[in-house]
């Protein structure tokens, strides 16, 4: 009777051990808090101490009618940024031009939002919102890769109600470091009126009226010549 | 005939009034654009769209360059430049019943045709020489003062046209803006046949210019059907070769228009004038 219940407490034992073991498994990820994944994520950025890069910029906003745009970027660890256009050129400035070491702590609210499946890739969702209303967004969501510590996806959202979702797509340079190669970026503007405060056509082009989904539309950025930890001088960030 | 025209030229030109036009765009077009100047874009900044913008976007290049400031002072000074036109337009023939000279001019081996030609000629070519002044002097200012860069269009949305788009636009506009301030000047002559008071056709033609202007511009239902009627409808036309694509049907329509208006105004100047007994 003493063997059969002892026998049977092993035989519980196990199977609670088994239990919390597969309940455990599958949710090993979660172990990692939302600052352990923006930690690997700043760690991996990290190896990559400057680089330059051309970007070629189309935009297809039905109320955003502006040429095709080259826009030089130069970028130096921690958070040097310079950019240059021979011509007028707008980027979208969250996300596009990734530097996980600006998201910080003290800066932000975070939390994993979960995990979600991404280009056929299981990623954490991690949620970013600022402490301060000087920061210029509202709400960032990134989807990071586990592996190679990359953002896949990035959506932001201001304080004005606009919203920008960019999805990246990657290449390895130099056999080390992951960089995006082209990007994606579907902008809301609502709220954008545009320039003609002074005046207005009223009358001329009739159904030429602001419309709200004339206000959604996309910029594709393509980004073509890196050159990675080549060195750049710090004068160049100093330029106006 | 080019003699009628020069001695009209020589009229014109020798009246202080007819520099009014010229000192006044000398004037007001240094004073913008030291204003703009010392604002340091604060003019463009401020505006809710572009900081909506600068939330979102980088914004690189140079916004405020000369080509911006150019189509600004277009947008602010086509407003006045008919009252410019009406001065030397309409004291064509008024001045002449004033001043008691249309009678002796009417004696003269010419006939009335061709002296009315040599007038309109005269009131086209000073109207061609205003809007080629605020033109040289905006474009060559606001390049020396703000620089080159691509045009920000203002217009619905964001319109920005680059470098080489903008110089053909201008190049477009400023014809257009000729044409448009054209039908003043056949306005203003019309005017001066009436009357025999300079100051009338001024005054007249700024008042219908002021009333056509209203009623084309506000958004009442009511003046809908008007607004196709008037010439100020149309002569707006120079904004449209910003627009981008240009509505080039549009801008050929107007045109018409603004040619038909110019020979029924110039048309009518002509028959009343030949048929009208002068007596002063």
């Amino acid at each position: 009777m003493k063997n059969r219940f002892r026998s049977w407490l092993i035989g519980l034992s196990v199977l609670a051990t088994l239990l919390f073991q597969g309940f455990d498994y599958p949710t090993k990820g979660n172990e990692l808090t939302a600052d352990d994944i923006l930690r690997n994520l700043q760690s991996a950025f990290a190896k990559i101490e400057d680089y330059t890069v051309l970007l070629h910029v189309e935009t297809d906003i039905k109320q955003v009618r502006v040429p095709q745009m080259e826009i030089k970027v130069f970028f130096k660890q921690p958070d040097k940024l310079h950019l240059q256009s021979k011509g007028f050129a707008m980027l979208p400035r969250e996300g596009m031009l990734i530097n996980p070491n600006r998201f910080r702590k003290e800066d932000f609210y975070m939390s994993i939002l979960g995990k979600e499946t991404f280009k056929d890739m299981e990623t954490f969702k991690l949620e970013l919102v600022p402490r301060k209303e000087k920061i210029k967004v509202r709400k960032v969501i990134i989807w990071v890769d586990p592996v190679k510590w990359i953002s896949l996806k990035i959506d932001t959202i201001t304080w004005h109600g606009q919203s920008i979702k960019i999805d990246f797509e990657y290449r390895k340079f130099l056999d080390r470091y992951w960089l995006p190669v082209k990007a994606k970026a579907f902008v809301d503007l609502s709220g954008f009126k545009g320039f003609s405060s002074f005046h207005e056509r009223s009358g001329w082009e009739k159904g030429s009226g602001t419309g709200f989904m004339d206000k959604k539309g996309e910029i594709t950025v393509q980004f073509y010549d890196y050159r990675i930890n080549e060195g750049i001088p710090d004068s160049i960030f100093d330029q106006e | 005939m080019f003699r009628l025209i020069r001695l009209e030229w020589i009229k014109t030109f020798s009246k202080l009034r007819t520099y009014i036009g010229f000192i006044a765009i000398c004037v007001v077009l240094p004073l913008i654009f030291i204003g703009l100047k010392l604002d340091k874009g604060r003019f463009l900044t401020s505006t809710a769209s572009y900081t909506i913008l600068e939330q979102n976007f980088y914004i690189m290049g140079n916004l405020l360059n000369g080509f911006f400031v150019a189509q600004l002072v277009m947008y602010f000074l086509m407003v006045h430049i008919p009252f410019f036109i009406a001065l030397v337009a309409g004291d064509q023939i008024a001045g002449e019943a004033t001043a008691g000279t249309l009678r002796m001019i009417l004696i003269r081996p010419p006939s009335r045709l061709k002296i009315l030609v040599a007038k309109a000629a005269i009131s086209l070519i000073y109207t061609i020489m205003l809007v080629l002044c605020l033109a040289v002097l905006s474009l060559g200012l606001g390049i020396i003062i703000f620089g080159t860069g691509d045009l920000l269009v203002r217009e619905e949305g964001l319109l920005i046209l680059s470098k080489k788009q903008a110089i053909c636009r201008f190049l477009i506009a400023y014809p257009l803006a000729m044409l448009g301030m054209s039908v003043v000047a056949a306005l203003a002559l019309l005017l001066s046949v009436l009357v025999e008071n300079a100051i009338g056709p001024i005054i007249g033609t700024m008042a219908i210019v002021v009333i056509s202007v209203i009623i084309s511009e506000m958004p009442i239902s009511l003046f809908e059907r008007i607004r196709p009627f008037l010439f100020t409808s149309y002569s707006k036309v120079w904004q449209k070769a910003f627009l981008d694509p240009m509505p080039l049907n549009d801008i050929i329509l107007s045109v018409i228009y603004l040619l038909i208006y110019m020979v029924l105004f110039f048309g009518a100047a002509f028959f009343i004038f030949n048929r009208r007994d002068i007596l002063s």
